[in-house]
């Protein structure tokens, strides 16, 4: 397998993986802040 | 494409009735679920764990990741099957239910990005592969199959 191969599947995977780990901070920030605001409607 | 028709399709079907009908086998299925998301987790958590070099280093990662695929495969298409049969039984219910989706998207990444970005990039020597991008690629594998079980844990609560 070429190094050229590699070179491109690298930048595949650097860059799916960087977009899912910024999702994924997104949708759990937002959903920890959702339970945050439900809490201090609920307790004051 | 408006997907209610085929949920509401899934839960009068024979597999819906199954399903709702007779809660032994409910849980027979359940459990099979439940045993194959720990293969499953089992395989995604050694394998990414071993790529960023923090568990098993006295191990070769080539007999990690290759041992862990296979099982990784086999767990996978236990927990669609006994999925299926476990939506079919509250498949109106799941259709209206936002952490559903959330699962379904998350489960969804999460093949595409094993077998279309992680595989791909694994059957290359690990040792010529970027670390940053072996460690991104773990971090990432991990986060998709947290929110795949934390969603689907979610469901039962929301």
């Amino acid at each position: 397998m070429s190094d050229n191969n590699l070179a491109q599947k690298q930048t595949i995977a650097g860059a799916s993986s960087l977009a899912i780990i910024t999702a994924s901070i997104i949708y759990w920030a937002f959903q920890v802040h959702n339970c945050y605001e439900m809490l201090l409607l609920a307790y004051g | 494409m408006e997907l209610l028709p085929f949920f509401e399709w899934l839960e009068t079907s024979l597999l819906g009735q199954a399903a709702k009908s007779y809660g032994g086998l409910y849980a027979m299925f359940q459990s099979a679920h439940l045993l194959a998301m720990a293969l499953l987790g089992g395989c995604v958590l050694i394998t990414d764990l071993r790529i960023m070099n923090i568990a098993m280093t006295d191990t070769p990662a080539r007999a990690v990741v290759d041992g862990a695929h296979k099982w990784f495969k086999v767990g996978l298409i236990i927990i669609l099957a006994t999925g299926v049969f476990m939506l079919a039984g509250v498949a109106t219910k799941c259709y209206h239910n936002a952490a559903y989706w959330a699962k379904m998207a998350a489960l969804f990444s999460g093949i595409l990005f094993v077998f279309l970005v992680k595989q791909p990039l694994l059957k290359y020597d690990l040792e010529q592969i970027k670390p940053w991008v072996l460690k991104s690629v773990g971090i990432s594998s991990l986060l998709i199959w947290f929110t795949v079980a934390a969603a689907g844990r979610w469901i039962g609560f929301s």
